[in-house]
């Protein structure tokens, strides 16, 4: 079944209308990329409303091109002027920005891009390994077993995505709550809908995603004004010293890549904190005068984390396909589209839709290898993108906010529902409240509640002590237990 | 000092789920358990993290370290230009209030040259021309132009 499966995924991907998709996502992601302050997260929130009515496998090959080449084009503001173009790069500015000031930019930013490429087909690799691995146990799963698992995602990401794990997991209870808006399931009873005939329906994803996670980065990128005032950028000579860097730091490559993969798998740690273990690790392995040259221009400083930041995107992606767990924010966001293209992730994607997880995997791979291709031929052009004045971007945020959520569900109070959400997140993101959370719980929290409806009247109360969701009750309390620590630590 | 906005926010959180609790008290069983779930561990948690702050240690408020007068200034323009640009769609809709939101951020705030933001307003009016009338989407008339 795998086989067949992979068989049409390649029929299907190598079609005009998915290489077009792989083509658009790669552009829209160089320039989210380059450009300080335009995430992977706010990329794929804006595509969100254009790709409701495309076929999954077309909009996930954009939406998973756009992850891919922010991730690998974020390097150049990192190298430029000591700012990530997006989170994910925040390690490789350590020794980046210090190769750039030395006049070693072009060997620096060559070695990040072909091994981002490896680290990403590796992550992709690992991604397609686990997808058969991961199927009979997927596939055994019930709802007492589904209920848990919706449950331990909200626990996971709430508890680990952010510095306080308590608010976190406040956020993630507001997004259930958020969820139950609308008629109730089993006897259509209205809830928490004011008399408004407009939450009938619950709220919608599209507007709620906008404001939430659109709206304050427009806030943020007005902060941020003009980030950079040089003009010139000193490229210096050394393409192919940067591929021979690669070569000599093969093992290394690998063993960042794994650490993404590993860091993406376990829901949130994320590319991010994968990107510093993997630099960490560099440092550590390190001997003599060359430990000294961490954080003053050490290629191998750039190498680690650019290998593992790539790779963690197909990490990211195996909770999320087989359980319908998100890592992380990027994946909380994909999360959504699975919701807006109709298909569930969980035993579908490892069943019936099998072929379109292949497809993501071989997109995946594509997306790295030509980025990286893309961002070698045009490193010039598009380190200028990294100067460009964020403000003048505003406009065109705020016109794709306002059409997207609109669009989504036509109806004015959607653009309120925008507002207030955008009111929201901006207050949580001052406050450093993960925003993921709220979101997640959100989507996760519909599907929580049926499952749960199911398995009260299947098994009672009993369900809990089944097998799977008595090792998923474990997990909560490790995951309690790990924040608990960490919270007394921070303190 | 102790951050006031994450007390007032976590007391509108226990304010929230103990809405829902007492709510959800009135509907029946099939109904109300989930919401009743929710409500109860939200307030328990809103409890916890307003607890939190108020007990726990003095620490600069979030995020406030690093942040200059001219950020702040930056951000009150920022929520002033937001608020233009849904009131100008929500009064007179897409078709006009966009791009005359467009044409007024870069004249007034970005302070871009005339040719510049009058050709940022021709692009976005050009888009929404192409969306309803190519593209089929129903876009909204406004409160004001709406027969």
């Amino acid at each position: 079944m795998a086989l067949e499966a992979f068989h049409e995924a390649v029929g299907i991907t190598f079609t005009l209308p998915v290489l077009g998709g792989v083509l658009l996502g790669l552009l829209i992601g160089l320039v989210f990329g380059a450009a300080p302050g335009l995430t992977a997260v706010l990329g794929i929130v804006l595509l969100l409303p254009f790709v409701w009515n495309l076929s999954p496998f077309v909009a996930f090959a954009i939406m998973l091109s756009l992850v891919s080449a922010v991730h690998t084009s974020n390097t150049f503001p990192a190298f430029f002027f000591n700012v990530p173009g997006s989170p994910s790069a925040a390690a490789t500015i350590l020794d980046g920005y210090p190769m750039a000031r030395n006049g070693d930019a072009a060997r620096g930013l060559t070695a990040a891009f072909v091994v981002s490429a490896v680290g990403g087909v590796i992550g992709a690799l690992v991604l397609l390994a686990a997808l058969p691995a991961l199927q009979p146990v997927v596939l055994a799963f019930a709802a007492p077993e589904r209920f848990m698992l919706a449950v331990l995602g909200i626990l996971m990401i709430s508890f680990l995505s952010g510095a306080k794990p308590v608010k976190g997991l406040l956020a993630g209870t507001m997004g259930l709550w958020l969820g139950a808006v609308g008629q109730d399931p089993q006897l259509g009873v209205p809830r928490f809908t004011f008399g408004a005939d407009y939450l009938l329906d619950g709220l919608h994803t599209v507007p709620i995603i906008m404001g939430l996670f659109a709206l304050p980065e427009v806030v943020s990128l007005a902060m941020r004004g003009r980030i950079a005032e040089r003009t010139h950028v000193d490229m210096g000579e050394g393409f192919r010293p940067g591929i021979r860097a690669c070569v000599a730091n093969r093992w290394l490559v690998v063993r960042s890549a794994v650490v993404g993969v590993v860091g993406g798998a376990i829901p949130g740690i994320g590319g991010t904190a994968a990107a510093f273990y993997a630099y960490g690790m560099a440092v550590q392995g390190a001997e003599g005068a060359r430990r000294e040259g961490f954080g003053k221009g050490e290629i191998r400083g750039v190498i680690a984390p650019e290998s593992a930041n790539n790779a963690s995107a197909g990490g990211e992606l195996v909770p999320l396909l087989a359980f319908g767990v998100p890592g992380g924010a990027t994946s909380a966001i994909l999360l959504a589209a699975f919701l807006v293209l109709g298909v569930n992730p969980g035993p579908e994607m490892l069943g019936e839709k099998l072929s379109l997880s292949f497809s993501m995997v071989i997109v995946l791979m594509l997306s790295n290898l030509l980025a990286t291709a893309v961002c070698i031929a045009v490193t010039r052009p598009a380190a200028r993108i990294a100067f460009l004045r964020s403000n003048l971007l505003i406009p065109g945020l705020l016109l794709f906010v306002l059409f997207g959520s609109y669009v989504a569900y036509p109806h004015p109070y959607t653009l309120v529902v925008t507002l207030l959400f955008g009111g929201l997140g901006y207050l949580m993101m001052r406050l450093d409240w993960a925003r993921a959370p709220l979101l997640v719980g959100f989507i996760l929290g519909p599907l929580a509640e049926n499952n749960l409806a199911i398995s009260l009247s299947s098994y009672g109360a009993a369900f809990l002590t089944r097998p799977i969701p008595l090792a998923a009750v474990a997990v909560m309390l490790l995951v309690v237990f790990v924040a608990v620590r960490r919270g007394a630590r921070g303190a | 000092m102790r951050d006031l906005r994450e007390v007032a926010l976590g007391s509108a959180a226990a304010a929230l789920f103990a809405g829902v609790v007492l709510t959800a008290l009135r509907w029946e069983p099939e109904t109300a358990t989930f919401p009743m779930l929710i409500g109860v561990t939200g307030l328990g948690l809103a409890v916890w993290s307003v607890a939190g702050d108020l007990l726990g240690k003095r620490t600069a408020r979030s995020q406030d370290r690093g942040t200059s007068a001219e950020d702040t200034t930056r951000a009150r323009a920022a929520f002033v230009w937001i608020a233009v640009f849904f009131a100008l769609v929500l009064s007179v809709g897409f078709q006009w209030g966009l791009p005359v939101a467009v044409l007024a951020y870069y004249r007034l705030e970005a302070r871009t040259g005339r040719v510049g933001a009058v050709a940022a307003a021709l692009v976005s009016a050009a888009f929404l021309y192409v969306a309803v009338h190519f593209l089929y989407l129903p876009l909204y008339a406004g409160v004001l132009m709406e027969p």
